[in-house]
């Protein structure tokens, strides 16, 4: 059975993600979904989803809903304030109650980029290529292939009571927090003069404003020697770091294009990349170079504290 | 007609993602040895592999960051050992692309021209008599990578990219000719338009073109480009 989640006021740029849509990648499709996949797993274990059901993620600005029915939900992510018509303030990182024609106001994103709302059950918009991810700019996925605009209506799961509450998750927003970030070099390096090479690794650089969810363009000392120019065009992937003529790099999102043609000079550890969605404009950032093998255990240690801390119900 | 594989490199980008080149540059054998890769891989069915990126000559196999990779990773090489050249094995299909070549819809058609030293008339000639090969589908959806633009109608990409390219453009960039799948900002030459989507979600084969395939372009005047168009909008 339905309820209804009304829009009231959207926000900047929110839109249906889940886990996003593996194996399609030789169609030109990336795998996209949350930029954060830590927090909406988080939010979606909160309220007894499964890791992978959809959640609205929200840019910078938050937003203004109604669920006519009321609803079990969790709000993670990035620093926001959240309040209940009726319940009042609402903490992050916890299961809330909501009830029968209760308004939710989620207030700008403070620290961080990006927040989730997860509901039970999830948001109910239909699976396109195995996924329930908005895909922006081809335009399909999630509701209608885009953002959400004021009017819309969404369709989520009902409540169900009496609840078991959660407790909070404290590890979460401690990590993501963190703007060192763990990345592999690449034996593309190779291609970069090796003084150059170490630069990527000795600076620190700023997030530019000209970031999304294709990719985070860096700003830092001017590099030119780190320049690195064009290559044949190859398979890319998330975190995937990239540095063009200008050798200002740019970090490859969730929406990257599936193939490109700069060299690549290092990869983010998979276990670092929630923090990628996290990054809001003038964030500073530095690299730390880790082996594959660090990587992997690093990931497995988090995976682990995750299960322990919040198991799946 | 045989070829030896191209010298068969392994190595990873990050931690869950294992980069297969084929020798060094873009040649039909490494191409070819992409294709036999991929299908080597479908047919093996390991559940670790979670997503596959074909391009000229590397193949991107992405993995289950939580499995074994190290085990993986000497399975894959074994298999790697066992690709053949498929060129002669497949039939591929040839697609034919209607494409309206007519000035309002080829803004730089005039430019290509004047820069190869052609006419307008040849330019289309050429570019719809030549056979091009659909060498990956990658960037954006439904974008193909196509081999085989004639030598003499190379040309550079615009210096200044527009702000607005309509989806069905038909681009020339260096070597390159292709398909914008939908509207976005771009920098190659426009010499025409296709009113065929080249990508659609919903379908059970949601791209037009597939790796492998032949492609020609079938020039069109503007009023079947509409009706085409129009047909494609009801499908």
């Amino acid at each position: 059975m339905n309820a209804i989640l009304r829009v009231l006021e959207p926000g900047m740029l929110t839109t249906v993600q889940d886990l996003g849509r593996p194996g399609f990648s030789a169609l030109g499709v990336a795998i996209g979904g949350a930029a954060d996949t830590l927090s909406l797993r988080i939010g979606n274990r909160l309220v007894g989803n499964p890791d992978d059901a959809a959640g609205l993620e929200f840019t910078l600005t938050g937003g203004f809903f109604e669920f006519e029915q009321g609803a079990v939900i969790a709000v993670t992510g990035g620093v926001a304030e959240v309040s209940g018509s009726k319940c009042g303030m609402i903490p992050m990182w916890r299961m809330a109650n909501l009830s029968a024609g209760e308004q939710l106001r989620i207030g700008p994103v403070r620290r961080g980029c990006r927040v989730y709302l997860t509901v039970r059950e999830g948001i109910q918009v239909n699976k396109i290529l195995g996924s329930r991810s908005t895909h922006l700019s081809a335009r399909f996925g999630g509701h209608e292939g885009r953002a959400l605009k004021a009017g819309d209506v969404l369709r989520v799961g009902v409540s169900r009571s009496p609840e078991q509450t959660r407790g909070e998750v404290s590890y979460g927003p401690e990590f993501l927090r963190r703007r060192t970030i763990r990345a592999i070099e690449t034996p593309d390096s190779g291609m970069f003069r090796p003084e150059a090479a170490q630069g990527i690794w000795a600076s620190g650089y700023r997030v530019s404003n000209q970031s999304d969810r294709a990719g985070i363009r860096l700003e830092g000392e001017a590099n030119s020697s780190l320049c690195g120019g064009r290559m044949t065009s190859e398979g890319m992937t998330h975190g995937v770091i990239e540095v063009p003529e200008n050798g200002q790099p740019i970090v490859l999102g969730v929406d990257h294009p599936t193939t490109g043609g700069y060299p690549v000079i290092a990869c983010v550890a998979t276990v670092d990349l929630p923090i990628l969605g996290q990054l809001r404009p003038r964030d500073e950032v530095r690299f730390e170079r880790v082996t594959v093998q660090r990587a992997r255990e690093m990931l497995a240690e988090n995976e682990a504290a995750l299960e322990k801390e919040l198991p799946p119900q | 007609m045989t070829e030896p594989v191209p010298a068969i490199t392994l190595s990873w980008l990050g931690d869950c993602c294992l980069r297969v080149g084929f020798g060094e540059n873009a040649t039909d054998s490494a191409l070819a040895s992409v294709r036999s890769a991929c299908e080597q891989l479908q047919n093996a069915r390991l559940e670790e592999i979670v997503d596959l990126t074909p391009a000229f000559h590397t193949l991107l196999i992405r993995f289950d960051p939580r499995a074994d990779l190290t085990q993986v990773e000497s399975r894959v090489r074994m298999l790697m050992n066992s690709i053949h050249d498929s060129r002669n094995r497949n039939s591929s299909r040839l697609i034919e692309i209607p494409v309206c070549y007519e000035l309002g819809f080829a803004p730089d058609l005039e430019v290509v021209a004047a820069h190869c030293n052609l006419s307008v008339a040849d330019i289309v000639s050429r570019h719809a008599a030549a056979e091009y090969c659909v060498a990956f589908i990658g960037f954006t959806p439904g974008f193909a990578y196509l081999t085989g633009l004639p030598k003499s109608l190379h040309a550079p990409r615009l210096e200044r990219p527009r702000v607005r390219v309509p989806s069905g453009s038909v681009g020339i960039a260096g070597d390159q000719t292709g398909i914008y799948p939908r509207e976005t900002p771009g920098g190659w030459k426009l010499i025409g338009r296709s009113p065929l989507r080249m990508f659609d979600a919903s379908k059970p084969s949601p791209s037009l073109l597939a790796a492998g395939d032949r492609v020609r372009f079938k020039p069109v005047d503007a009023a079947q480009f509409r009706a085409l168009a129009e047909k494609e909008q009801t499908a």
